[in-house]
């Protein structure tokens, strides 16, 4: 990066110096950028309110179907509610399970993975054995039947995405902790006599930063799949709080006839995951020098 | 060598055990392990009765160990529902999901192999760029969502494939696909970066240097040595595979295990479902197993620890 004779006044302008280069970077920061905007202002931008039916309306075309109008741009459901709107706020479920799992995650998984790599011997193994141990279990499976122990409802559904989700945190934290930890300048403190707790707070956490926001990012998208099929089987947010995993689910059953009450909810999985993805793949090349020269 | 397998399943071993324990505690977590079985309008009477029935009354680490042992011996109890032995009724759907899983894995290997040679072959050109991208656009697609795409177009619209069931072969063609795609990305991926560095060893360069035809260094001297990586990598995602197979039974009412478990989960039927996640713990874990082996067997530093 030193060769180019750009000159970032800012962190951020830097930031965006980057993404410009590395295009599909850039897409995923949009589309991230617009489904968090999207979630924030649902109640400014849906044309109505999600839960109002109309039972004269329902099964209405989206607009570029025959009998379509612009009155509901994406049509209406089997309860006659402006798919539109279900989807913008749908928007909002996804995001909330997103940042609260994720957070539950990572809070665990950090603070383990701190622990292992930091002190090793029998603390490492114990905490690796229970790593090793949760990522055995087929996920999905263990998910279902959580929820369903816990009780199928909003909240219980980030609890058990961010109690099921934590190793790999705990994981790339541990790796992490283990190489940082020779690094000169941790040695450097240490012969210092800087206390380890100081250590651990002051020269390791900062400099796991980059890794831990790289698996946030990509595990957000994994936990918004999750959700939305564990909602699609009813194992979710419940009805009527618009999930598009729940309308995916309550569109399918007219899949013959109306196939937009079905593609359309998946199609906002998608492009919302691709959009993270990309991100995710975009901030992992900018966190890593040697490919951060080629872009 | 030897002390390494003997470590690894030793970890396996102690893996399984505590997932047993795990799954033991599933019950537990609500607090009452009754009160979560029985529907919330049972009488009193009916609990307390169905408390001494199921052995409920007994200390925790009692139970646990009488639950362990006869995990240990394949009982895993009757069924709340069809009242029938559990390992009958995983036994009677097995074949369904061995089926799909075989051919929902050929599918992903047909595809997902050459695609990830040529990637490798060609290295940052549009080819590798399009692969790439389409290896982050799987990544982000819900896989029972892509059924469904499946289904509204080949079974509906065109009315070409059955879309549930499995009378048929024909039957087979839509879920396998659908699970297939669903492991294109990860052995896409590894392929590619397999590939990359079996071709950057110097054996390829002197076989380049001999005039060797470049199809047969690819196939020959290239493939050949990239495919060990690739399938181990395969054995360590089996949770991925068995994770996905339950997604696409669910989607297709394919009469297998996932689908079983599935509707076990949603009746709280849990000593199917405990059974089911106890069993396929197990096989994820020893094909875990047999990865790190085949990892460690290609890999003299892991070797010769």
């Amino acid at each position: 990066m030193n060769s180019t004779k750009v000159q970032y006044n800012t962190r951020l302008q830097k930031v965006f110096w980057i993404f410009r280069k590395h295009r599909l970077g850039l897409v995923g920061l949009v589309l991230t950028i617009l489904l968090v905007l999207v979630a924030i202002m649902a109640p400014y931008i849906a044309p109505y309110d999600p839960y109002d039916q109309d039972i004269m309306k329902r099964f209405t075309p989206p607009v570029w179907h025959e009998g379509g109008s612009t009155e509901h741009i994406l049509g209406t459901d089997h309860v006659g509610r402006d798919l539109l709107s279900r989807v913008i706020y749908g928007a909002r479920i996804s995001m909330s399970v997103g940042i609260f799992a994720v957070s539950i995650a990572a809070s665990i998984g950090i603070v383990l993975g701190l622990l292992a790599g930091h002190f090793m011997g029998t603390t490492d193994r114990i905490i690796s054995y229970f790593i090793d141990m949760m990522m055995a279990f087929p996920y999905v499976l263990l998910a279902m039947a959580l929820v369903a122990v816990f009780g199928a409802s909003f909240t219980n559904v980030f609890i058990v995405l961010g109690i099921t989700t934590w190793p790999i945190y705990a994981r790339v934290t541990r790796t992490e902790v283990l190489r940082i930890k020779e690094m000169d300048y941790v040695l450097a403190a240490r012969a210092f006599g800087m206390g380890r707790i100081k250590i651990i707070v002051s020269e390791i956490f900062p400099n796991l930063f980059n890794s831990i926001i790289v698996v946030c990012t990509v595990q957000t998208a994994f936990v918004i799949i999750s959700e939305s099929f564990l909602s699609f089987l009813g194992l979710g947010v419940q009805p009527p709080i618009p999930s598009w995993g729940g309308m995916l689910s309550e569109g399918r059953a007219y899949m013959l006839e109306m196939s937009w009450l079905a593609t359309i909810p998946g199609l906002a999985i998608f492009f919302a995951a691709i959009g993270i993805n990309l991100l995710g793949d975009g901030l992992r090349d900018f966190f890593d020098p040697y490919k951060r020269k080629q872009i | 060598m030897k002390t390494y397998i003997i470590k690894k399943l030793f970890i396996a071993i102690l893996t399984v055990i505590g997932v047993i324990t795990v799954t033991f505690l599933l019950l537990y977590l609500s607090g009452d392990p009754v009160a979560t079985i029985l529907p919330p309008e049972a009488s009193a009477a009916d609990i307390e009765e169905f408390r001494e029935k199921m052995g409920f009354n007994q200390p925790i680490i009692v139970q646990w160990a009488q639950f362990f042992g006869q995990v240990a011996q394949f009982d895993f109890g009757e069924s709340y529902i069809s009242k029938q032995p559990v390992i009958a009724l995983i036994s009677d759907r097995a074949p369904a999901s061995l089926i799909l899983t075989a051919a929902g894995f050929l599918v992903s290997i047909a595809i997902a192999i050459p695609l990830g040679v040529i990637s490798a072959i060609k290295r940052f050109s549009i080819i590798d760029n399009i692969v790439t991208l389409f290896a982050l656009l799987g990544q982000a697609m819900p896989i029972y969502w892509l059924g469904i795409l499946l289904v509204i177009l080949f079974g509906l619209r065109l009315g070409w494939l059955p879309i549930s069931g499995n009378d048929t072969p024909k039957h087979l063609i839509l879920p396998a696909i659908t699970l297939g795609v669903s492991l294109i990305p990860i052995v896409m991926r590894m392929t590619r970066s397999a590939m990359n560095d079996v071709l950057e060893q110097d054996y390829i360069r002197t076989a380049k240097a001999f005039g060797i035809s470049k199809a047969s260094i690819f196939v020959k001297y290239g493939l050949k040595n990239a495919i060990l990586p690739v399938i181990a990598v395969v054995f360590v995602q089996a949770g991925t595979l068995l994770s996905g197979a339950v997604v696409t039974e669910t989607v297709f009412a394919w009469p297998g295990l996932g689908r079983l478990a599935t509707t076990a989960i949603l009746a709280g039927d849990y000593p199917l479902v405990r059974a089911l996640v106890i069993l396929s713990t197990v096989f994820v874990v020893f094909a875990n197993l047999m990865g790190d082996i085949l990892i460690a067997k290609l890999d003299a530093r892991i070797r010769f620890n």
